[in-house]
């Protein structure tokens, strides 16, 4: 048996549905030959962290707490300093799972860094440090004999990028999806029930499905950080800032009223078109002929366009769970890796 | 290894701190028996109908609850109880200010009901027993997206299921979840509609094939007829799941329409009902034959006045001969009969002025008041 210790740095939905899916799926990494232990866990006031692994009844109970609030617990420390935690720890795989941002990539681009460069594999849900350094972390990684998995940085809830980063040999012409899925749930509750999009982002941010800030979502910095991140992995990367974005928020409930009578809708639609050299983030009204227009809800889509005809993927594009179990397949690969 | 139990305790039973201690002491009784219980836990006494207030737009209502919550939360966990409580009010209060659409925002209000009531018992056990673990029943009951009466996605529910009946019994751990809550698709917060609480413990039961599931409330389990009717009722001790079915079809009191739905599907556990001391009543797969036979009398005069006798029964020719005997001798206009194949009653439609004297004559004779 591979016993394998990792550190969980961000603990919000993803992060907790990860310790949750190693718990309950515990099994499974046992079939495999595998046996995970979370040795720390991190949020943005605090960590916990036990060199030879919590017990399932210990995860169980740092689960319970609220966000923000490993902090709470009696063992935690009410401070975050990663060169402690893997003083102590001595983790094999680092978990990066802390939000994105789009002006400096950090903390998820230090951190990646620092494990990386103590010797760490990284399995990471955190787009931005890839939009900021795909190249350099990637180095960095096979520099050191290390991996960096990032599979549910698009299309989170499947193995989208897997799929895509084994299509080795084909010519990619173009990229054309729908990639953000809180964009995806407003535009069609907006088509659904016939509200303005900026009532829609409201009702969404309420029930817990858009962030407390849904900028980044409906504003199409998600959306660009996808195409980035699957820019690079075909092979032809396209600088993150190059892209055109535009934002749900320009679009009124007459131009959605209007697309429902014409039977169309509208998307929020990226793509990459590598003949006419442009990357954009639009607002399209699309027809039923076009398989995205099929995509609604929580569901993402992506046509891609080879030498070897179209590949059309969808899948849910994310939640805590399911993004968990893209991330727990990436720890497993890694951990495979090692036995 | 433990045997897993699932026990609901109703709303009925937690009012104030000693309610809540109570129902800690309950479930630390079923641990040192060597029972490990999965508790389902419903809103304090009275919070519902307080919410349902707050939803007509008497936003105090709500803040009575969050105080209610946050004094038993004080009194039984402290300080950082009474954050995580208050903590919780958050959502919904968001959700009331931005006007919401009815549905939606009502599931996400009256669930705080449940939500805070779980953590105040959580921390109660947690002290009785020691081992306890707080699920959320968003993350494990799915549902569909009829907001106020939810149904279970059972394909959807029944892995997670799995994780929880794994989890308890692995670190051996009582584990509380809330009733009556569930979520769809999009993790949107539903309910089950009423009997929600009920539901939750015969469908972790039901789906984790777990034997036993004790329903407890305030009264000593099913009782025959309904007390509020001047008869001396007696407490139905054995039902199978079809009767159950039936009786909450014909709208018997205490029992829920969805509550046995998942046992129809996938049969197995025992239900019983009653209070903390005496679990009267059980309801089961199949009745051996000397429990077969008319159990409970009930009167309902919507939508057509009608006295309904409930009871699986092997000769049932014989039963409706005998209701109708009985009816008749005391000159009962009979209106119409009703007795469907596959169906466990037999129902009588009569002029409304019929009824109590048909439920008393039919209670008297083929039941028999307590004592009797
Ligand atoms: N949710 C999805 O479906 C999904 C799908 C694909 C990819 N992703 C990506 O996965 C990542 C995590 O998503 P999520 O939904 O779990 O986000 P989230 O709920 O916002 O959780 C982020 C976590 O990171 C912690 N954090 C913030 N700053 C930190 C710091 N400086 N050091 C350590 N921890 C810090 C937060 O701490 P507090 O708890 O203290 O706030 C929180 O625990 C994001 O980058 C997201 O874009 C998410």
């Amino acid at each position: 048996m591979a016993e394998l210790k990792i550190v969980v740095v961000g603990f919000g939905n993803v992060g907790r549905g990860l310790v949750k899916t190693l718990l309950f799926k515990s099994d499974r990494l046992t079939r495999y030959g595998v046996n995970i232990n979370v040795v720390g866990i991190v949020d943005s006031k605090g960590m916990v962290y036990k060199p030879e692994g919590f017990r399932p009844v210990e995860l169980l109970k740092i689960l319970e707490t609220p966000r923000s609030g490993l902090g709470s617990l009696e063992a935690a420390k009410r401070y975050v300093d990663l060169k402690e935690l893997y003083e102590k720890t001595k983790p094999d795989i680092h978990v990066e799972l802390t939000p994105a941002n789009y002006e400096t990539g950090e903390p998820g681009l230090s951190n990646i860094r620092f494990a990386l460069n103590e010797g760490a594999h990284v399995a990471t849900a955190n787009k931005s440090p890839l939009v900021f350094d795909f190249k350099g972390l990637t180095e960095l990684a096979r520099s050191r004999g290390l991996v960096l998995k990032y599979t549910a940085t698009v299309m989170g809830a499947s193995s989208f990028l897997s799929l895509l980063k084994h299509m080795k040999l084909q010519d990619v012409y173009s990229v054309r999806g729908i990639l953000n899925t809180t964009s995806n749930i407003v535009l069609s509750l907006a088509h659904e029930k016939l509200v303005e999009v900026e009532r829609a982002v409201e009702e969404a941010i309420v029930l817990g499905i858009a962030e407390r800030d849904p900028s980044i979502d409906i504003d199409g910095y998600d959306a660009a950080a996808k195409l980035t991140i699957i820019s690079n992995v075909i092979g032809k990367p396209v600088d993150f800032k190059s892209i055109e974005r535009v934002s749900l928020r320009g679009l009124s409930l007459r131009e959605v009223v209007m697309a429902i009578k014409e039977g169309k809708a509208w998307k929020q639609v990226s793509s990459i078109d590598y003949r006419s050299q442009k990357a954009r983030v639009a607002l399209e009204k699309v027809e039923p002929g076009d398989l995205l227009y099929h995509v609604r809800g929580a569901m993402n889509g992506v046509v891609i366009e080879t030498d070897t005809g179209s590949y059309f993927f969808m899948g849910k594009g994310g939640g805590g769970v399911e993004t968990a179990h893209t991330v727990a397949n990436d720890v497993l690969a890694i951990a495979l890796r090692e036995v | 290894m433990r045997a897993l139990v699932v026990v609901k305790i109703g709303g009925s039973n937690l009012s104030n701190i000693d309610s809540y201690v109570r129902a800690a002491g309950y479930v630390r009784q079923l641990y040192e028996a060597g029972l490990l219980p999965i508790v389902v836990v419903s809103a304090a006494k009275g919070v519902t109908d307080k919410l349902l207030v707050a939803l007509q737009g008497d936003r105090n209502a709500f803040y009575e609850v969050v105080e209610l919550y946050s004094e038993l939360a004080r009194g039984i966990g402290g300080e950082k109880l009474e954050h995580e409580v208050r903590g919780l009010a958050e959502v919904p209060l968001k959700a009331m200010k931005a006007g919401l659409e009815r549905p939606v925002l009502g599931d996400i209000v009256l669930s705080y009901g449940e939500k805070a009531s779980k953590l105040v018992l959580s921390s109660a056990i947690e002290t009785e027993v020691g081992r306890v673990v707080r699920v959320d029943a968003e993350e494990v009951i799915k549902t569909g997206s009829n907001h106020g009466d939810a149904s279970i996605i059972y394909e959807k529910t029944e892995p997670r299921v799995e994780w929880l009946v794994k989890t308890a019994s692995e670190n051996n751990v009582v584990i509380v979840i809330e009733g009556f809550i569930g979520s769809d698709e999009k993790g949107v917060t539903t309910t089950l509609g009423r009997g929600g609480s009920d539901l939750t413990a015969t469908a972790i039961a039901a789906l984790g094939g777990i034997g036993e599931v004790r329903l407890i409330t305030n009264v000593k389990g099913v009782y025959s007829v309904d007390p509020d009717l001047g008869i001396k009722p007696r407490v139905v001790k054995c039902l199978s799941y079809r009767e159950a079915d039936e009786a909450a079809r014909h709208g018997v009191k205490r029992f829920n329409a969805k509550t046995f739905e998942p046992l129809l599907f996938f049969p197995g556990p025992v239900v019983r009902i009653g209070d903390y001391e005496h679990l009267g009543s059980s309801v089961m797969r199949e009745l051996g034959e000397g429990d077969k036979g008319p159990k409970i009398v009930h009167a309902s005069l919507s939508p057509y006045p009608r006295v309904v006798v409930i009871g699986e029964d092997g000769s049932r020719l014989r039963t409706i001969r005998r209701v109708v005997e009985v009816l008749e001798s005391e000159d009962v206009e009979i209106q119409g009969l009703e007795a469907g194949v596959g169906r466990q009653s037999v129902v009588v439609y009569m002029p409304k002025d019929y009824i109590p004297r048909a439920v008393r004559l039919l209670h008297k004779h083929l039941i028999g008041e307590a004592g009797s």
